[in-house]
């Protein structure tokens, strides 16, 4: 590996200017602008199809871009391709490898081409730090989606990277998968000082390391800032549970609160609400013959989320 | 940087089990072909030469090693664009099916280099499958056959090669058999890079050589000003490495021809590349 400067705390890492990506007709990313701070665990959010994939692909060279600037260390591809991709790894989408080639064979390979000097040793140092110690000689086609996943993670290490871009790194994970990875994701940051770009649609997981929050929406940015702040700022929500939720949520829609409930993933119904309000919501229901088992502040990444993405929505 | 690349690719043509479907089928084929002769080989000798038998005399044996190994050359020089296509359309294509090509993609070296580097397996991957061609064709048929001169037909009749002059001349031809092989690696390579699957750019690179043999063989007027400027019009061009005199000057112009093709062709493969957004 070449000698390089190292990065100032506070110095950008990335940033994006007015980043368009045009497929045909159709605008993948619509002038988004971003930064990222070295040192930082930026959680990059949206829902399907809102750009994150391309972004994320254009960070990497592996996509460029219609219009815009993309800055890496403050270098750009145009110029500094080699110099950026030497100090970027990443898992973008899923992990896939030569599966007739065994996990170090993959790992050695893949070491080569990023100019490791000694590929073997540092493979299987990386492979005992992602803990798939034991599996080095066997071929990837054994291997399970997990542990693929942990493949995925130590082939973007093998060059000792700044920035670690990961994409979905959680997906197909078994719960202790998944914190497994948020473990090693908070040692890649917090040990060895990497700044990680994740992108995630595990809320919690991204809630649990994310420093800053980028959350894109139809390729524009609809929020950015650090993840502690903008929570803070976020109404607190209410989340109560109630018997016959969604009729519960059509008579709020109707009533006083029309608009500021939703049912989560688990049918519960959260309300962003003043702490003053919850009396009379509570009434309201239970005057209406609801059955209110269970009232629960919170103040949650799942809630902010989704309500930023509803108003914006509804904006537009 | 480019040396290690390199390195990279040929690991990975070795691993795959695909890469040895070509040496197989030739050691087959050659296998039947040698059977085949070493059974029935005179009658062969007596059907070829048919028509030359009212105006001479042949004592002796024409059936040896080197005229063996010329028949295998011809038989298989046309099955051998197909065994390298399997191969070198699937260097770029196939990595991208796999989703293997992020990977590559997102590492410090240029995509310039890396594409030069698949360039240069598929000659590596064409030069080895030739030489084993070679082996079995040369080595192995005299072994078995014996030497002696070479009766080769052309059209200015039947030409006896020395047996002293023979193995210079097949070395010879394997040069220009190889420039004509890696052309064919070279147009798979680069279809390869417009594609997201390994099937195309294998049915595409073996569609192109059948449309321009057809039109290197239909005796039409309109083609015949295209006709010697097509790669397929050189494939064969090696046959004329054992013609006496050598026509210098028609080799050459295969040679250059082909050397352009080539240059042609990764041009493209490189603009092409450089711009591919990497979607799979």
């Amino acid at each position: 590996m070449s000698p390089r400067t190292l990065i100032p705390p506070d110095s950008t890492v990335v940033k994006a200017v007015d980043l368009v990506k045009d497929y045909g007709a159709f605008r993948a990313v619509d002038g988004l602008n971003f930064e990222l701070k070295a040192g930082g665990v930026m959680g990059f959010l949206g829902p399907n199809g809102a750009g994150k994939s391309t972004t994320l692909r254009m960070l990497v060279d592996l996509i460029r871009p219609s219009r815009g600037e993309l800055f890496l260390f403050g270098l750009n591809y145009r110029s500094h391709r080699q110099q950026i991709l030497a100090r970027i790894g990443c898992l973008i989408e899923k992990p896939d490898f030569y599966k007739y080639l065994s996990a170090l064979q993959n790992l050695e390979l893949l070491a080569r081409a990023s100019g490791v000097k000694e590929p073997r040793l540092r493979s299987l140092e990386l492979m005992d730090f992602v803990g798939l110690n034991g599996r080095e000689n066997d071929k990837v086609s054994s291997f399970s989606h997990g542990m693929r996943q942990r493949l995925g993670l130590a082939q973007c290490l093998l060059h000792d990277p700044d920035l670690v871009v990961l994409d979905e790194p959680g997906t197909g994970l078994d719960p202790q998968g998944l914190i497994d990875m948020r473990e090693m994701i908070l040692n890649l940051n917090r040990e060895q000082g990497k700044t990680i770009l994740l992108s995630s649609h595990h809320l919690s997981e991204v809630e649990a390391v994310a420093t800053d929050l980028v959350v894109v929406d139809r390729g524009r940015c609809v929020v950015q800032g650090s993840a502690k702040a903008l929570l803070s700022q976020s109404e607190r929500q209410i989340r109560i549970t109630v018997g016959r939720a969604t009729e519960a949520l059509t008579l709020l829609n109707a009533g006083p609160w029309a608009g500021g409930g939703r049912l989560n993933d688990r049918g519960e119904l959260t309300m962003a609400l003043g702490r003053e309000e919850v009396p009379a919501a509570v009434q309201f229901l239970t005057q209406n013959g609801f059955e209110v088992y269970a009232i629960e502040s919170r103040q949650k990444l799942e809630d902010y989320y989704m309500n930023l993405l509803n108003h914006h929505q509804t904006e537009r | 940087m480019w040396w290690t690349a390199l390195r990279n690719e040929s690991v990975k043509i070795l691993a795959k089990p695909r890469s040895y479907l070509g040496f197989l089928a030739i050691t087959l084929l050659v296998g039947v072909i040698l059977l085949a002769l070493a059974l029935d080989g005179k009658s062969y000798i007596e059907f070829v030469t048919s028509s030359l038998q009212q105006s001479l005399t042949v004592e002796g044996s024409m059936l040896n090693g080197y005229l063996v190994g010329f028949i295998v050359l011809q038989m298989l020089v046309v099955h051998l664009p197909l065994l390298v296509a399997l191969v070198t359309g699937d260097l770029v294509s196939g990595e991208a099916a796999m989703g293997t090509l992020r990977n590559l993609l997102t590492r410090p070296l240029s995509r310039k280099g890396l594409l030069l580097s698949k360039y240069g397996a598929a000659a590596v991957y064409t030069l080895v499958l030739l030489l084993w061609l070679g082996i079995m064709a040369v080595l192995v048929s005299p072994w078995i056959f014996g030497v002696g001169d070479l009766a080769v037909l052309s059209n200015e009749g039947l030409q006896i090669l020395p047996s002293e002059e023979v193995l210079p001349r097949f070395l010879q031809a394997f040069v220009v058999a190889f420039a004509a092989l890696y052309t064919v690696a070279c147009l798979s390579v680069t279809l390869s890079c417009f594609a997201d699957n390994s099937i195309g750019p294998i049915v595409g690179t073996m569609a192109t050589i059948m449309v321009f043999t057809l039109i290197g063989t239909l005796d039409v007027a309109l083609f015949d000003q295209v006709r010697p400027f097509l790669f397929t019009t050189h494939m064969a061009a090696w046959r004329s490495l054992f013609l006496d005199p050598v026509p210098w000057g028609d080799i050459l112009f295969s040679m250059v021809l082909l050397g352009a093709h080539w240059v042609l062709l990764i041009g493209i493969g490189l603009w092409t590349f450089e711009r591919k957004d990497i979607l799979t």
